[in-house]
Protein backbone atom coordinates (compact mmCIF):
# COMPACT_ATOMS: atom_id res chain seq x y z
CA UNK A 1 0.00 0.00 0.00
CA UNK A 2 1.04 3.61 -0.55
CA UNK A 3 1.41 5.46 2.75
CA UNK A 4 3.41 8.50 1.69
CA UNK A 5 4.33 10.60 -1.35
CA UNK A 6 6.89 13.40 -1.66
CA UNK A 7 7.64 15.92 -4.39
CA UNK A 8 10.22 18.55 -5.29
CA UNK A 9 10.44 20.55 -8.51
CA UNK A 10 9.73 23.74 -10.45
CA UNK A 11 5.96 23.15 -10.56
CA UNK A 12 3.45 21.44 -8.31
CA UNK A 13 2.48 17.83 -8.96
CA UNK A 14 -1.04 16.64 -9.70
CA UNK A 15 -2.18 16.71 -6.09
CA UNK A 16 -5.66 15.52 -7.02
CA UNK A 17 -4.12 12.31 -8.28
CA UNK A 18 -1.62 12.02 -5.43
CA UNK A 19 -4.14 12.69 -2.67
CA UNK A 20 -7.03 10.88 -4.28
CA UNK A 21 -10.18 11.13 -2.23
CA UNK A 22 -8.42 13.44 0.24
CA UNK A 23 -7.88 16.22 -2.34
CA UNK A 24 -11.11 18.13 -1.80
CA UNK A 25 -10.58 18.12 1.96
CA UNK A 26 -7.02 19.38 1.48
CA UNK A 27 -8.11 22.15 -0.89
CA UNK A 28 -10.87 23.29 1.44
CA UNK A 29 -8.55 23.55 4.43
CA UNK A 30 -5.80 25.26 2.40
CA UNK A 31 -8.24 27.91 1.21
CA UNK A 32 -9.69 28.64 4.63
CA UNK A 33 -6.53 30.09 6.20
CA UNK A 34 -5.80 33.68 7.19
CA UNK A 35 -2.74 33.78 4.97
CA UNK A 36 -1.98 33.84 1.25
CA UNK A 37 0.92 32.76 -0.98
CA UNK A 38 1.99 30.74 2.02
CA UNK A 39 3.12 27.18 2.75
CA UNK A 40 0.30 24.80 3.61
CA UNK A 41 0.28 22.40 6.53
CA UNK A 42 -2.82 20.27 6.87
CA UNK A 43 -2.76 17.91 9.84
CA UNK A 44 -5.67 15.55 10.28
CA UNK A 45 -5.78 12.24 12.12
CA UNK A 46 -6.05 10.48 8.78
CA UNK A 47 -3.92 12.74 6.57
CA UNK A 48 -0.94 15.09 6.76
CA UNK A 49 -0.01 17.33 3.80
CA UNK A 50 2.98 19.66 3.83
CA UNK A 51 3.39 21.89 0.79
CA UNK A 52 5.87 24.75 0.59
CA UNK A 53 7.93 26.82 -1.83
CA UNK A 54 7.22 29.32 -4.56
CA UNK A 55 7.20 29.48 -8.36
CA UNK A 56 10.16 27.47 -9.75
CA UNK A 57 10.81 25.70 -6.42
CA UNK A 58 8.08 23.65 -4.80
CA UNK A 59 8.51 20.86 -2.28
CA UNK A 60 6.17 18.84 -0.16
CA UNK A 61 4.91 15.54 1.06
CA UNK A 62 1.74 13.83 2.12
CA UNK A 63 1.28 10.80 4.29
CA UNK A 64 -1.28 8.77 6.14
CA UNK A 65 -0.16 8.86 9.80
CA UNK A 66 -2.01 5.69 10.59
CA UNK A 67 -0.44 3.95 7.62
CA UNK A 68 3.21 4.54 8.45
CA UNK A 69 5.00 1.23 8.99
CA UNK A 70 6.29 0.72 12.48
CA UNK A 71 9.64 2.46 12.93
CA UNK A 72 9.14 4.99 10.10
CA UNK A 73 8.94 8.64 11.20
CA UNK A 74 7.52 11.38 9.00
CA UNK A 75 10.82 13.22 8.60
CA UNK A 76 12.26 10.22 6.78
CA UNK A 77 9.81 10.68 3.91
CA UNK A 78 11.58 12.42 1.08
CA UNK B 1 -16.18 46.39 -0.63
CA UNK B 2 -12.61 47.49 -0.40
CA UNK B 3 -11.38 46.10 -3.67
CA UNK B 4 -11.94 49.10 -5.86
CA UNK B 5 -10.68 49.90 -9.27
CA UNK B 6 -10.76 53.44 -10.56
CA UNK B 7 -10.87 54.09 -14.27
CA UNK B 8 -8.63 57.10 -13.71
CA UNK B 9 -5.05 58.09 -14.12
CA UNK B 10 -4.46 59.39 -10.61
CA UNK B 11 -1.20 57.49 -10.23
CA UNK B 12 0.20 59.37 -13.19
CA UNK B 13 -0.30 62.84 -11.84
CA UNK B 14 3.22 62.96 -10.51
CA UNK B 15 4.94 61.94 -13.74
CA UNK B 16 2.70 64.40 -15.52
CA UNK B 17 3.92 67.15 -13.23
CA UNK B 18 7.47 66.10 -13.94
CA UNK B 19 6.91 66.64 -17.62
CA UNK B 20 7.01 62.97 -18.48
CA UNK B 21 3.80 62.97 -20.42
CA UNK B 22 0.13 63.01 -19.60
CA UNK B 23 -2.23 60.31 -18.57
CA UNK B 24 -0.71 57.06 -19.73
CA UNK B 25 2.62 58.58 -20.48
CA UNK B 26 2.27 58.06 -24.22
CA UNK B 27 5.36 55.87 -24.15
CA UNK B 28 7.54 58.48 -22.50
CA UNK B 29 7.29 57.28 -18.90
CA UNK B 30 10.67 55.63 -18.86
CA UNK B 31 12.74 58.31 -20.54
CA UNK B 32 14.30 60.67 -18.06
CA UNK B 33 15.20 64.18 -19.03
CA UNK B 34 18.70 65.38 -18.21
CA UNK B 35 17.49 67.46 -15.29
CA UNK B 36 14.62 65.39 -13.91
CA UNK B 37 15.25 61.75 -13.02
CA UNK B 38 12.42 59.31 -13.59
CA UNK B 39 10.11 59.09 -10.62
CA UNK B 40 10.99 55.62 -9.37
CA UNK B 41 9.14 55.39 -6.04
CA UNK B 42 5.72 53.82 -5.69
CA UNK B 43 3.76 53.87 -2.43
CA UNK B 44 3.04 50.57 -0.68
CA UNK B 45 0.49 49.94 2.07
CA UNK B 46 -0.12 47.01 4.39
CA UNK B 47 -3.78 47.36 5.33
CA UNK B 48 -5.42 43.98 5.12
CA UNK B 49 -6.76 44.59 1.66
CA UNK B 50 -10.03 43.35 0.18
CA UNK B 51 -10.08 40.03 2.08
CA UNK B 52 -8.68 41.25 5.41
CA UNK B 53 -5.53 39.15 5.26
CA UNK B 54 -2.74 40.46 7.50
CA UNK B 55 0.72 41.21 6.15
CA UNK B 56 0.05 41.61 2.46
CA UNK B 57 1.85 44.63 0.95
CA UNK B 58 -0.24 46.41 -1.69
CA UNK B 59 0.48 48.98 -4.35
CA UNK B 60 -1.38 50.37 -7.35
CA UNK B 61 -0.67 49.91 -11.02
CA UNK B 62 -1.97 51.65 -14.13
CA UNK B 63 -2.76 49.52 -17.17
CA UNK B 64 -3.24 50.91 -20.64
CA UNK B 65 -4.05 49.29 -23.94
CA UNK B 66 -0.71 49.00 -25.75
CA UNK B 67 0.29 52.39 -27.15
CA UNK B 68 -2.73 54.17 -25.74
CA UNK B 69 -2.60 57.14 -23.39
CA UNK B 70 -6.35 57.27 -22.84
CA UNK B 71 -7.59 53.69 -22.64
CA UNK B 72 -6.18 53.22 -19.15
CA UNK B 73 -7.19 52.10 -15.67
CA UNK B 74 -5.48 52.43 -12.32
CA UNK B 75 -6.04 49.50 -9.99
CA UNK B 76 -5.28 49.57 -6.29
CA UNK B 77 -4.58 46.75 -3.86
CA UNK B 78 -2.21 44.89 -6.13
CA UNK B 79 -0.03 42.73 -3.89
CA UNK B 80 3.74 43.21 -4.19
CA UNK B 81 5.48 39.85 -4.58
CA UNK B 82 9.24 39.36 -4.70
CA UNK B 83 8.74 35.60 -5.05
CA UNK B 84 7.30 35.61 -8.55
CA UNK B 85 7.50 37.47 -11.85
CA UNK B 86 4.77 39.19 -13.82
CA UNK B 87 1.60 41.18 -13.31
CA UNK B 88 -1.68 39.37 -12.64
CA UNK B 89 -5.03 41.09 -12.35
CA UNK B 90 -8.36 39.64 -11.25
CA UNK B 91 -10.50 40.11 -14.34
CA UNK B 92 -13.56 41.31 -12.45
CA UNK B 93 -11.83 44.55 -11.39
CA UNK B 94 -11.04 45.52 -14.97
CA UNK B 95 -13.25 48.09 -16.61
CA UNK B 96 -15.29 46.77 -19.51
CA UNK B 97 -13.94 49.63 -21.60
CA UNK B 98 -10.30 48.67 -21.10
CA UNK B 99 -9.62 46.42 -24.05
CA UNK B 100 -6.37 44.54 -23.71
CA UNK B 101 -5.35 42.38 -26.66
CA UNK B 102 -5.13 38.62 -26.27
CA UNK B 103 -1.62 37.16 -26.30
CA UNK B 104 -1.18 34.61 -29.08
CA UNK B 105 1.37 31.91 -29.77
CA UNK B 106 3.49 31.55 -32.91
CA UNK B 107 0.57 29.84 -34.62
CA UNK B 108 -1.82 32.68 -33.84
CA UNK B 109 -3.76 30.77 -31.19
CA UNK B 110 -4.69 32.41 -27.87
CA UNK B 111 -2.63 31.68 -24.77
CA UNK B 112 -3.91 31.21 -21.24
CA UNK B 113 -2.06 30.52 -18.04
CA UNK B 114 -2.39 28.51 -14.90
CA UNK B 115 -0.28 30.13 -12.21
CA UNK B 116 0.63 27.83 -9.37
CA UNK B 117 1.04 29.32 -5.96
CA UNK B 118 1.89 27.02 -3.12
CA UNK B 119 -1.58 27.35 -1.63
CA UNK B 120 -3.70 27.57 -4.77
CA UNK B 121 -3.86 28.36 -8.46
CA UNK B 122 -5.08 31.17 -10.68
CA UNK B 123 -6.41 30.59 -14.20
CA UNK B 124 -6.96 33.09 -16.97
CA UNK B 125 -6.05 34.58 -20.31
CA UNK B 126 -2.66 36.04 -21.10
CA UNK B 127 -3.23 39.55 -22.42
CA UNK B 128 -0.93 42.40 -23.38
CA UNK B 129 -0.83 45.80 -21.69
CA UNK B 130 1.35 48.82 -21.10
CA UNK B 131 2.12 48.94 -17.39
CA UNK B 132 2.74 52.27 -15.66
CA UNK B 133 4.07 52.37 -12.10
CA UNK B 134 5.38 55.60 -10.59
CA UNK B 135 7.13 57.23 -13.56
CA UNK B 136 8.18 53.91 -15.07
CA UNK B 137 6.64 52.12 -18.02
CA UNK B 138 6.77 48.54 -19.31
CA UNK B 139 5.31 48.52 -22.81
CA UNK B 140 3.36 45.69 -24.45
CA UNK B 141 3.82 43.40 -21.47
CA UNK B 142 2.15 39.99 -21.20
CA UNK B 143 -0.05 39.86 -18.08
CA UNK B 144 -2.45 37.27 -16.68
CA UNK B 145 -6.10 38.27 -16.48
CA UNK B 146 -7.36 35.90 -13.79
CA UNK B 147 -10.84 34.52 -14.25
CA UNK B 148 -11.05 36.04 -17.72
CA UNK B 149 -14.45 35.13 -19.07
CA UNK B 150 -13.00 34.15 -22.44
CA UNK B 151 -11.75 30.81 -21.09
CA UNK B 152 -14.26 29.73 -18.48
CA UNK B 153 -13.28 26.09 -18.31
CA UNK B 154 -10.28 25.44 -16.08
CA UNK B 155 -8.22 22.51 -17.42
CA UNK B 156 -8.15 19.57 -15.04
CA UNK B 157 -4.34 19.62 -14.95
CA UNK B 158 -4.57 23.20 -13.64
CA UNK B 159 -7.23 22.73 -10.98
CA UNK B 160 -5.40 19.67 -9.66
CA UNK B 161 -2.70 21.64 -7.85
CA UNK B 162 -4.92 23.04 -5.09
CA UNK B 163 -7.81 25.39 -4.39
CA UNK B 164 -8.89 28.04 -6.91
CA UNK B 165 -7.88 31.66 -6.19
CA UNK B 166 -9.67 33.28 -9.11
CA UNK B 167 -11.69 35.90 -7.26
CA UNK B 168 -10.62 38.97 -5.28
CA UNK B 169 -11.74 37.33 -2.05
CA UNK B 170 -10.02 34.03 -2.70
CA UNK B 171 -6.85 35.71 -3.95
CA UNK B 172 -6.85 38.32 -1.19
CA UNK B 173 -5.95 41.10 -3.61
CA UNK B 174 -7.03 42.74 -6.86
CA UNK B 175 -3.89 41.37 -8.45
CA UNK B 176 -0.24 40.53 -7.95
CA UNK B 177 2.87 42.41 -9.05
CA UNK B 178 5.71 39.91 -9.35
CA UNK B 179 8.99 41.82 -9.13
CA UNK B 180 11.33 39.06 -7.95
CA UNK B 181 14.76 38.02 -9.20
CA UNK B 182 13.60 36.23 -12.37
CA UNK B 183 12.84 37.73 -15.78
CA UNK B 184 9.84 35.48 -16.49
CA UNK B 185 7.48 33.61 -14.23
CA UNK B 186 8.28 30.14 -15.56
CA UNK B 187 11.33 30.67 -17.76
CA UNK B 188 13.21 28.14 -19.84
CA UNK B 189 11.34 25.10 -18.48
CA UNK B 190 8.15 26.37 -20.13
CA UNK B 191 9.96 27.46 -23.30
CA UNK B 192 11.41 23.99 -23.87
CA UNK B 193 8.37 21.84 -23.16
CA UNK B 194 4.66 21.91 -22.43
CA UNK B 195 4.42 21.80 -18.63
CA UNK B 196 0.95 20.94 -17.29
CA UNK B 197 -0.17 23.51 -14.75
CA UNK B 198 1.59 26.42 -16.48
CA UNK B 199 0.86 27.70 -20.00
CA UNK B 200 -1.99 26.55 -22.24
CA UNK B 201 -2.96 27.15 -25.83
CA UNK B 202 -6.67 27.51 -26.49
CA UNK B 203 -7.45 27.17 -30.20
CA UNK B 204 -11.06 26.44 -29.32
CA UNK B 205 -12.83 25.90 -26.02
CA UNK B 206 -10.43 23.11 -25.10
CA UNK B 207 -7.10 24.36 -23.71
CA UNK B 208 -3.99 22.18 -23.84
CA UNK B 209 -0.58 22.58 -22.15
CA UNK B 210 1.92 24.20 -24.49
CA UNK B 211 5.50 25.41 -24.58
CA UNK B 212 5.72 29.21 -24.73
CA UNK B 213 8.70 31.27 -25.91
CA UNK B 214 10.35 33.32 -23.16
CA UNK B 215 9.22 36.64 -24.64
CA UNK B 216 5.58 35.55 -24.67
CA UNK B 217 5.57 34.46 -21.02
CA UNK B 218 4.67 36.80 -18.18
CA UNK B 219 7.54 39.22 -17.69
CA UNK B 220 8.92 40.89 -14.62
CA UNK B 221 7.79 44.39 -15.61
CA UNK B 222 10.80 46.03 -13.96
CA UNK B 223 13.10 44.32 -16.44
CA UNK B 224 11.20 46.06 -19.27
CA UNK B 225 11.61 49.58 -17.92
CA UNK B 226 13.92 51.71 -20.04
CA UNK B 227 15.93 52.56 -16.92
CA UNK B 228 15.87 51.45 -13.27
CA UNK B 229 15.50 47.96 -14.70
CA UNK B 230 17.94 45.87 -12.67
CA UNK B 231 15.82 45.24 -9.57
CA UNK B 232 13.74 46.73 -6.79
CA UNK B 233 13.94 47.75 -3.17
CA UNK B 234 11.00 47.14 -0.87
CA UNK B 235 11.16 49.55 2.01
CA UNK B 236 8.77 49.04 4.91
CA UNK B 237 8.84 50.84 8.27
CA UNK B 238 9.37 49.25 11.65
CA UNK B 239 6.20 48.24 13.45
CA UNK B 240 5.72 47.79 17.20
CA UNK B 241 5.62 44.36 18.80
CA UNK B 242 1.86 44.67 19.08
CA UNK B 243 1.63 45.28 15.35
CA UNK B 244 0.01 48.22 13.59
CA UNK B 245 -3.32 48.92 11.95
CA UNK B 246 -1.52 49.82 8.75
CA UNK B 247 2.03 50.37 7.56
CA UNK B 248 3.08 52.45 4.58
CA UNK B 249 6.32 52.10 2.67
CA UNK B 250 7.84 52.29 -0.78
CA UNK B 251 8.62 50.11 -3.73
CA UNK B 252 11.69 51.68 -5.32
CA UNK B 253 12.74 50.74 -8.84
CA UNK B 254 16.38 50.23 -9.78
CA UNK B 255 19.44 49.44 -7.69
CA UNK B 256 22.21 52.00 -7.82
CA UNK B 257 20.65 53.78 -10.78
CA UNK B 258 19.58 56.95 -8.98
CA UNK B 259 20.41 58.88 -5.83
CA UNK B 260 17.55 57.19 -3.95
CA UNK B 261 18.30 53.52 -4.61
CA UNK B 262 21.93 52.89 -3.68
CA UNK B 263 22.97 49.61 -2.13
CA UNK B 264 24.36 51.38 0.93
CA UNK B 265 25.66 48.97 3.52
CA UNK B 266 23.38 46.11 2.51
CA UNK B 267 24.85 42.60 2.46
CA UNK B 268 24.46 40.73 -0.82
CA UNK B 269 23.25 37.12 -0.89
CA UNK B 270 23.51 35.33 -4.18
CA UNK B 271 20.47 33.09 -4.67
CA UNK B 272 20.28 29.75 -6.44
CA UNK B 273 19.92 30.75 -10.12
CA UNK B 274 17.34 28.02 -10.74
CA UNK B 275 15.18 28.33 -7.65
CA UNK B 276 15.91 31.74 -6.11
CA UNK B 277 16.56 29.99 -2.80
CA UNK B 278 19.16 30.59 -0.10
CA UNK B 279 20.02 28.53 2.99
CA UNK B 280 19.01 29.29 6.57
CA UNK B 281 20.61 27.74 9.63
CA UNK B 282 18.38 27.90 12.68
CA UNK B 283 18.08 25.94 15.89
CA UNK B 284 20.67 23.37 14.84
CA UNK B 285 18.84 22.67 11.60
CA UNK B 286 19.76 23.61 8.04
CA UNK B 287 16.82 24.76 5.94
CA UNK B 288 18.01 24.27 2.38
CA UNK B 289 14.79 25.54 0.77
CA UNK B 290 14.89 29.00 2.24
CA UNK B 291 13.71 32.20 0.56
CA UNK B 292 13.13 35.88 1.22
CA UNK B 293 9.71 36.66 -0.22
CA UNK B 294 7.47 39.66 0.36
CA UNK B 295 4.60 37.69 -1.14
CA UNK B 296 4.55 35.20 1.74
CA UNK B 297 2.61 36.82 4.53
CA UNK B 298 4.43 35.28 7.51
CA UNK B 299 7.62 33.61 8.61
CA UNK B 300 7.24 29.92 7.84
CA UNK B 301 9.52 27.24 9.21
CA UNK B 302 9.17 23.79 10.66
CA UNK B 303 10.00 23.10 14.26
CA UNK B 304 8.49 21.15 17.11
CA UNK B 305 9.70 23.73 19.63
CA UNK B 306 6.60 25.91 19.78
CA UNK B 307 2.99 24.95 20.34
CA UNK B 308 0.38 25.69 17.70
CA UNK B 309 -2.28 28.30 18.37
CA UNK B 310 -5.71 27.06 19.31
CA UNK B 311 -7.68 30.33 19.16
CA UNK B 312 -7.92 33.22 16.71
CA UNK B 313 -4.36 32.52 15.57
CA UNK B 314 -5.12 28.95 14.59
CA UNK B 315 -2.48 27.70 12.19
CA UNK B 316 0.18 30.02 13.62
CA UNK B 317 2.81 29.40 16.28
CA UNK B 318 1.85 30.30 19.83
CA UNK B 319 4.86 30.24 22.17
CA UNK B 320 3.85 31.13 25.75
CA UNK B 321 5.97 34.29 25.56
CA UNK B 322 7.57 36.12 22.65
CA UNK B 323 10.73 34.32 21.54
CA UNK B 324 13.79 36.42 20.65
CA UNK B 325 15.59 34.31 18.07
CA UNK B 326 18.38 34.45 15.55
CA UNK B 327 19.19 32.53 12.39
CA UNK B 328 22.10 32.54 9.96
CA UNK B 329 21.46 33.14 6.27
CA UNK B 330 23.83 31.83 3.61
CA UNK B 331 23.82 32.92 -0.01
CA UNK B 332 25.74 31.23 -2.81
CA UNK B 333 29.42 31.76 -2.08
CA UNK B 334 28.82 34.69 0.17
CA UNK B 335 29.53 35.35 3.80
CA UNK B 336 26.81 34.39 6.22
CA UNK B 337 24.73 36.94 8.05
CA UNK B 338 22.93 36.61 11.35
CA UNK B 339 19.32 37.78 11.41
CA UNK B 340 17.40 38.45 14.62
CA UNK B 341 13.67 37.90 14.66
CA UNK B 342 10.82 37.42 17.08
CA UNK B 343 8.00 34.93 17.24
CA UNK B 344 5.05 36.11 19.29
CA UNK B 345 1.94 34.31 20.44
CA UNK B 346 -0.47 34.85 17.55
CA UNK B 347 -3.56 34.17 19.66
CA UNK B 348 -2.53 37.00 22.00
CA UNK B 349 -1.38 39.38 19.24
CA UNK B 350 -4.54 39.00 17.14
CA UNK B 351 -6.73 38.99 20.23
CA UNK B 352 -5.31 42.25 21.59
CA UNK B 353 -5.85 44.19 18.36
CA UNK B 354 -8.18 42.34 16.01
CA UNK B 355 -8.17 45.18 13.49
CA UNK B 356 -4.37 45.30 13.06
CA UNK B 357 -2.86 44.25 9.74
CA UNK B 358 0.93 44.69 9.96
CA UNK B 359 3.02 42.36 12.14
CA UNK B 360 6.75 41.69 12.33
CA UNK B 361 6.63 38.74 14.70
CA UNK B 362 4.14 36.16 13.45
CA UNK B 363 5.23 32.75 12.27
CA UNK B 364 3.60 29.52 11.22
CA UNK B 365 4.75 25.97 10.64
CA UNK B 366 5.84 25.12 7.11
CA UNK B 367 5.44 21.50 7.98
CA UNK B 368 8.84 20.31 6.90
CA UNK B 369 12.36 20.81 8.10
CA UNK B 370 13.83 22.04 4.81
CA UNK B 371 11.75 25.20 4.27
CA UNK B 372 12.33 28.55 5.96
CA UNK B 373 10.31 31.29 4.27
CA UNK B 374 11.25 34.82 5.27
CA UNK B 375 7.95 36.47 4.50
CA UNK B 376 6.71 39.99 5.12
CA UNK B 377 7.58 40.12 8.87
CA UNK B 378 11.23 40.11 7.78
CA UNK B 379 10.71 43.19 5.59
CA UNK B 380 9.52 45.57 8.31
CA UNK B 381 12.27 48.00 9.30
CA UNK B 382 14.49 46.95 6.40
CA UNK B 383 15.37 47.87 2.85
CA UNK B 384 15.26 44.54 1.02
CA UNK B 385 16.79 44.42 -2.47
CA UNK B 386 15.82 41.94 -5.20
CA UNK B 387 18.28 42.01 -8.09
CA UNK B 388 17.14 40.59 -11.43
CA UNK B 389 18.99 37.70 -13.06
CA UNK B 390 21.63 38.71 -15.60
CA UNK B 391 21.40 42.41 -14.76
CA UNK B 392 24.35 44.22 -13.23
CA UNK B 393 23.99 46.45 -10.21
CA UNK B 394 26.30 47.61 -7.42
CA UNK B 395 26.01 44.22 -5.67
CA UNK B 396 27.15 42.32 -8.76
CA UNK B 397 25.15 40.46 -11.38
CA UNK B 398 21.76 39.13 -10.35
CA UNK B 399 20.06 37.07 -9.18
CA UNK B 400 20.68 38.16 -5.63
CA UNK B 401 18.87 39.54 -2.63
CA UNK B 402 20.41 42.08 -0.27
CA UNK B 403 19.47 43.75 2.99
Amino acid sequence: MVFAVAWQGPSLPDLRQLLGTYFDQYAGLAAARRARRAPVLVELPTLVVQSSGHMRAFAGKAYLPQGLPQGVVANEIQ
Amino acid sequence: MRGRAYPLCVALLLPALLGLGGCGGGGGGGSSSPTQPTQNVQAVIVDGGPANIPNLAFTSVTLCAPGSSSNCQTIDHIQVDTGSAGLRIIGSVLSSTLSLPQQIDAGGNPLAECAQFVDGYTWGAVRVADIHIAGEQASSTPIQVIGDTGFPTVPFSCSSSGPAENTVQAFGANGLLGVGVFLQDCGSACAQAAVPGTYYVCPATNCQPTAVALAKQLQNPVALFSADNNGVILQLPSVPAAGAATATGSLIFGIGTQSDNGLGGATVFGVNPSTGNIVTAFNNQTYTNSYIDAGSSLLFFGTNTYPRCTGIGQGFYCPPTTQNLSATLHGTGNPASVVSFNVANADQVFGANPSFNAFNNLAAPSGDTTTFAWGLPFFFGRNVYSAIEGRSSPGGTGPYVAF
